[in-house]
């Protein structure tokens, strides 16, 4: 848990809107190291999937150091970030984004592809991380015969299979029931610390904030760590009242 | 002939043939000629067409393709495949229909003519390439500017 493997320095990260510059991020610092969860926090439209693209190469900052295994990403053309994608990160999104036309061994290969891994070697990696997320029977099914934790699983396949070294996981539990946001956070828990890639989530999600090694808070662009007890859950029981199905929020006490 | 019958133009085979294939040259060619450059402009259109709607169609998809670290170059190179086969497909399927239609004309009319070498089918096969080609080109703006960062909106 000592190297650092992302790096945000004064990040900022400002957008025109109708005339008007909007601050997402201010002055934003944060440090990811090796094998550890980090949970990022915070109403709807406070910046986190902002942070999370700039963490992953996919936009710049206005101002302020991205540095990915020690290498500023600031500077990069298009190409560079293109090829820091596919090498170094991975991601997990909110609504799966498997590619319908594959199955799901195939997408899992994709990104093995895409790093130069093919044919056999591509299979059996594919084979190997799908079966140690219980999928090894769905390896030939096309998402659409996949359910939402099966697919999210893919995905998650997917995001390890470049043997990078980030994960980056945005909402990757908005679509899924209680039992099975549990059961993956606790997958990417183990992946995590089994295969080294940190985890960055951002996640409305306080019923998994346990499971999370650091929690950070950003809310009007300034991010800030927190503590579990700092957080309050908000949201509506479901009918049977149990937390299971609740529809959970989150805001500072 | 010519003197007994003033006005009437008497031929040899070889002259008939000689002049069958001047009026055929001169009117009728130009016409076919100008209808398959239109059907090879139409065809490398509707293809490219068909090509740029199913590029709008899966525009999350090749966002997510983008978002994974794949290249614009790479991205054009997975849309002038599909173009290509789409376009080789036609290729087989246009070859085919061309063979049993002749042979059916040949069969029901025996004087009819169809000689298809070698030579036209390559001709016929390097065009399509062609096609496939420039209508997988069509949609090149569009993949350009898809955005990686809408994948990110549910």
């Amino acid at each position: 848990m000592s190297d650092v493997v992302l790096r945000l320095e004064h990040v900022t990260k400002s957008f025109e809107i109708g005339g008007t510059t909007v601050r997402a991020l201010d002055d934003v610092s944060l440090e990811v190291r090796s094998g550890e969860v980090v949970a990022i926090m915070g109403p709807s439209g406070s910046g986190k999937t902002t942070m999370l693209t700039i963490a992953g190469a996919l936009q710049q900052p206005t101002s302020g150091t991205v540095e990915l295994n020690g290498q500023p990403l600031q500077n990069c053309s298009q190409a560079e970030l293109s090829k820091v994608r596919r090498e170094q990160i991975g991601f997990i999104f909110q609504s799966f984004n498997l590619l319908q036309a594959l199955t799901a061994s195939e997408n899992v290969q994709y990104a093995l592809e895409l790093r130069g891994i093919k044919g056999k070697a591509a299979r059996d990696r594919a084979r190997n991380l799908l079966g140690m997320l219980g999928l090894e029977n769905r390896l030939n099914q096309l998402p659409g015969r996949l359910s939402g934790g099966e697919q999210q699983r893919v995905a998650v396949a997917r995001a390890f299979a470049n043997g990078g070294s980030l994960i980056l996981a945005d909402e990757p539990t908005a679509n899924l029931d209680h039992a099975r946001s549990i059961s993956l956070m606790e997958m990417l828990k183990a992946l995590s610390r089994d295969l080294g890639p940190p985890v960055v989530m951002v996640t409305h999600d306080l019923r998994i904030h346990q499971l999370a090694d650091r929690l950070f808070w950003l809310e009007g662009g300034h991010l800030r760590p927190v503590t579990p007890e700092e957080i309050h859950i908000v949201g509506t029981q479901g009918a049977g009242g149990k937390e299971a199905d609740a529809r959970v929020g989150a805001v500072l006490k | 002939m010519n003197t007994l019958m003033p006005g009437l133009s008497a031929y040899t085979t070889e002259q008939f043939a000689d002049n069958s294939r001047k009026v055929l040259q001169n009117s009728l060619l130009p016409i076919l000629r100008v209808i398959l450059v239109l059907a090879v402009a139409v065809g490398t259109v509707v293809v490219g067409l068909t090509v740029y709607t199913s590029v709008i169609e899966k525009e999350r998809e090749f966002g997510v393709m983008k978002a994974l670290g794949t290249t614009n170059l790479n991205l054009v190179r997975v849309v002038v495949e599909q173009s290509l086969v789409s376009c080789l497909l036609g290729f087989v399927a246009g070859e085919g229909f061309n063979l049993i239609a002749s042979a059916l004309a040949r069969r029901a009319v025996p004087q009819f003519v169809a000689e298809i070498t070698p030579g036209d089918v390559f001709i016929v096969f390097a065009t399509t390439l062609l096609m496939g080609v420039v209508a997988g080109l069509i949609p090149i703006q569009r993949l350009v500017r898809v955005d990686a960062l809408a994948v990110f909106k549910a």
